[in-house]
């Protein structure tokens, strides 16, 4: 599923793993991550030696799992389950670039649906038998 | 005072690891942005390879996928991302 990327970043810090620094990615419009981030154009920063294996995208497409970010040359950069509340997983950090004046708008937009999810949780759990029966217990505490 | 949102982070904690630590900070900027209190713990992931799995998940309002792979239990990993999938727990790994 994952593998060494062939190739570092442009931006590479000397002595840093492949990806470190920054790198210019797209946001794949009408994606939860476009939401977020607001446009197509974006860059954000890598600590990371690995990559997603291409050939397995077709299967994580068939799967359910949408590619929200690619780089500039294709590569799936993040991935996202369209019918999921909150499922965004990234080969970037956010929180890299994440300042306390200006945090993230990544974390803050998790940070809401997590509070927006803890308000309706109760309620959900009353309308929707759960799949899981510790989680019922639990959601009511 | 509103309630804290919950977030577990699972992985294991490493002070030293930079993205950790930024984790922890961007969680608590933000929070700070929204005005809203933050309780913020991570979970090791030996701690959710075990049959109360779920029950440690459920108690958060958000889960993480923590940086930093190798983990100490990949299937304790596992276990959190699958529970935030079938669940529809608001999850991220970055």
């Amino acid at each position: 599923m994952v593998t060494p990327l062939s190739c570092s970043l442009p931006s590479r810090r000397e002595g840093g793993p492949k990806a470190s620094g920054d790198e210019h990615l797209k946001i794949t419009p009408g994606s939860q991550l476009h939401s977020i981030c607001g446009s197509e154009d974006h860059f954000e920063q890598y600590y990371c030696n690995y990559g997603v294996n291409e050939e397995y995208e077709k299967q994580f497409q068939a799967a359910g799992l949408r590619v929200c970010a690619r780089g500039m040359q294709g590569e799936t950069r993040a991935v996202e389950l369209p019918d999921h509340r909150f499922f965004i997983a990234t080969l970037f950090q956010p929180q890299l670039s994440s300042r306390p004046e200006s945090p993230h708008p990544f974390w803050v937009a998790f940070l809401r649906a997590a509070a927006q999810f803890q308000k309706t949780r109760s309620k959900r759990s009353a309308s929707r038998a759960p799949r899981v029966k510790p989680r019922a217990k639990a959601a009511t505490r | 005072m509103p309630t804290a949102i919950r977030i577990g982070i699972i992985g294991d904690f490493e002070p030293s690891y930079h993205s950790h630590f930024a984790t922890n900070a961007a969680l608590y900027d933000a929070a700070a942005k929204l005005n809203a209190p933050l309780m913020l713990r991570w979970l090791p992931t030996p701690s959710l390879d075990c049959a109360d799995a779920q029950k440690i998940l459920g108690q958060w309002d958000g889960l993480i996928a923590g940086p930093g792979s190798p983990y100490q239990s990949f299937t304790g990993m596992l276990r959190g991302i699958e529970f935030a999938r079938t669940q529809d727990w608001p999850f991220t790994g970055t």
